[in-house]
């Protein structure tokens, strides 16, 4: 019953409603005609029983059996009516009617009324007559015309019953589709939504009746369902698209990262070799410097030496005191000479190095500046130390802070040597360390070179930059220099104004706070 | 059948008649014939104000010979049911004869019964008689026993003439005569 399609529910309910409607009715129409009948028939009964009691007055009066009996032959009309009697007011018979044989009328009249018994209906009627009751009828009839009746009844009923569940069964299963038609139709949409997923189906809109509402509510939630879900779809295609997006630009990331490793270490191998390049002009320019070092000691001594030969020639006498000042002096000069060589030798050792060390940077400078002083005097150009004195220690490694000074001081000379060259002034370069305050120690080499145009002072870092012919300058001294320096934490600062000169300054910090 | 019918028949004359007053023998010809005469009161209608009210009284009256007189006299106080009194009168003679209302013409004055009846004319009595061709004669009731059973023959033109309305009920047993009249 439950999984029974609901247009057979609807025939059944429809059916069933109709049929047992139409049997109560019938049922009642049966009870009340029977009823009815019955009543009609003790009516009719009664009133024939007053006719015949008014036709018998006479022959009551009279005593006229005769003609009682000829009134009582006429109920033969009336096939229903098996006894009658006609009783006087001395309640003897005067007449006695039967017809069909069976039993006879009783022999003594009862009280006026009317019974119904076995199969019979039995009435007793007084005979009035002017005011005085001058007899009795008495009527009895069987009830074959009730029953007749209500035979009749019965089959017409049930042929109607059969009849209009024929015919509400035909109505219930052509107009079961006004209700269930749309019913069926929703649940085939319902169903085909779920089962292929396609919220693009509507179910075929009905009126303004619950069924019209339910349906076009179904409809409003298939549209929500299908604009939520082409949004969802937007949204994923947008994530695929970003994420494809993504994959790309980190593939391309990727291939940039390798380029710029292979960029980097190709300029590593580059750099390398440049470093070789400057360590290698460095050591030229120091090998000149050492050359002329040397130089002055080495005529020094063999002056001496050549002198104190010359004497021994011509035999002069030389007291002791005087060749032991030569002697002294030779001993003197070939220190120096060992120093120098002895500087150099470390110089090659250990520049590059990053060991660090708390050191003086008056130290470094007075190195440098004795490495390049003999260059500059020989150039003719003025090189001076400015001290502060008392400076604290910076911790950096001694040989590259020593480059980094050497570097500032070779791009002075250069500055100063082609500006003099240019206007024969007088160059000079000035070494000056200081402390400024209690973290900081800097290191100035100003010039009244050249300077720096304007237009590429942001240029002169860049590694492989020089203005200078190709072998004078690699383009590395101050690229490399300032690698050295923000190694050590520190900072080299480059200001400069053309055909003025170029102040270089390195910032270090001072060893303590370094440590702290 | 017929033999137990007739048996009821008579039964049922007897105690409906003599209501039980006469003895347990036969009624006689003439017992039944007063019952009767008794009754045709309750059958017939009198002109309005022949009575002066209900309780006035209805006179009988007998002409002639005949012991119907003394048996009516004997049952009128066994009447039940009827409202009027009922009074006897026996005269000999027309000339002796009181005002009434039913009268019974004795079959002793056969030979006289045109005269008597002229002499009623129009008077409304009902006139009551057992002698023969009285109905035929001007009569309005005749009565004769015949099988065993009272038969009556009505004059419905001389009870119209008289003013008289004879009850369906009472003609629904008689044979009527003189219709052909009117």
């Amino acid at each position: 019953m439950r999984n029974l399609s609901i247009r057979w529910k609807l025939v059944l309910i429809i059916g069933l409603v109709s049929n047992v409607t139409v049997l109560l009715a019938c049922a009642t129409l049966v009870v009340f005609d029977w009823n009815a009948s019955r009543d009609a028939m003790v009516e009719r009964m009664t009133t024939l029983a007053g006719v015949v009691g008014n036709n018998s007055v006479a022959s009551l009066e009279f005593g006229d059996a005769r003609t009682a009996r000829e009134i009582l032959a006429e109920l033969e009309t009336e096939p229903n009516i098996k006894t009658a009697a006609i009783y006087g007011a001395d309640r003897r018979v005067l007449a006695f009617y039967q017809q069909g044989g069976g039993q006879l009328a009783p022999t003594s009249p009862e009280p006026e009324g009317y019974r119904f018994e076995e199969e019979f209906l039995i009435v007793f009627r007084p005979v009035i007559y002017r005011e005085k009751q001058v007899g009795t009828i008495h009527l009895s009839s069987d009830l074959r015309e009730l029953d007749e009746r209500l035979g009749r009844y019965v089959a017409v009923v049930g042929a109607v019953v059969v009849g209009a569940s024929v015919v509400s069964l035909l109505l219930a299963i052509l107009l079961q589709g006004v209700i269930s038609r749309p019913i069926t139709r929703l649940a085939d949409v319902a169903q085909a939504v779920s089962r292929h997923q396609n919220y693009a189906l509507r179910a075929e809109p009905h009126g303004q009746d619950e069924l019209g509402k339910m349906i076009a509510g179904f409809n409003d939630m298939l549209e929500q369902i299908q604009s939520r879900d082409s949004e969802l779809q937007g949204t994923r295609d947008q994530l695929q698209q970003r994420a494809e997006q993504l994959q790309q630009e980190l593939s391309e990331r990727l291939r940039a990262e390798e380029a710029r490793e292979n960029a980097e270490r190709e300029l590593e191998a580059q750099r390398t070799l440049s470093l070789r390049a400057d360590r290698l002009r460095s050591l030229g320019e120091m090998a000149a410097g050492i050359a002329h070092e040397l130089n002055q000691p080495l005529m020094g001594v063999r002056g001496l030496a050549e002198h104190m030969l010359i004497a021994m020639e011509r035999e002069w006498t030389m007291d002791e005191e005087h060749i032991r000042d030569r002697l002294e002096r030779i001993v003197e000069q070939s220190d120096r000479m060992v120093h120098i060589i002895d500087h150099v030798r470390r110089f090659a050792g250990e520049a590059g190095r990053s060991d660090v060390a708390p050191i003086q940077v008056d130290g470094i400078v007075e190195s440098a500046v004795s490495l390049l002083g003999a260059q500059f005097k020989a150039h003719g150009l003025d090189l001076a130390i400015e001290s502060a004195g008392n400076l604290p220690p910076v911790l950096a490694n001694a040989f590259s802070l020593e480059e980094v000074v050497i570097n500032l001081l070779s791009n002075s000379r250069d500055a100063v040597e082609s500006r003099s060259a240019a206007d024969g002034r007088q160059g000079r370069v000035v070494v000056r360390t200081s402390s400024p305050d209690s973290t900081q120690v800097c290191i100035e080499v100003e010039d009244n070179g050249s300077g720096i145009p304007e237009s590429i002072i942001a240029k002169v870092f860049d590694p492989f930059f020089t203005t200078k012919d190709p072998d004078k300058g690699t383009g590395l001294g101050l690229a490399i220099s300032r690698t050295i320096v923000e190694e050590s934490d520190g900072q080299l600062i480059l200001e400069s104004t053309p055909d003025q000169g170029t102040r270089a300054t390195v910032v270090l910090p001072i060893a303590e706070i370094v440590r702290v | 059948m017929r033999p137990f019918i007739q048996h009821i028949f008579l039964t049922t004359l007897l105690t409906a008649v003599l209501a039980g007053g006469v003895g347990a023998q036969r009624p006689t010809e003439h017992q039944i014939k007063a019952a009767v005469v008794l009754k045709f009161g309750r059958f017939v209608e009198w002109p309005a104000g022949t009575f002066a009210d209900s309780s006035s009284p209805m006179t009988i009256a007998v002409l002639g010979r005949d012991a119907i007189g003394q048996l009516l006299e004997e049952m009128i106080p066994d009447l039940t049911g009827n409202i009027r009194p009922v009074q006897v009168v026996r005269v000999e003679r027309l000339e002796d004869l009181p005002t009434c209302h039913i009268l019974f013409i004795s079959a002793s004055e056969n030979r006289r019964l045109a005269g008597i009846l002229a002499t009623l004319g129009d008077r409304s009595v009902l006139t009551v008689g057992d002698m023969e061709w009285f109905a035929r004669g001007g009569g309005m009731i005749r009565l004769r026993f015949d099988d065993e059973r009272m038969r009556m023959r009505v004059n419905l033109k001389a009870a119209r003439d008289a003013d008289l309305r004879i009850s369906s009920r009472l003609l629904h047993l008689a044979e009527i005569v003189g219709e052909q009249d009117r």
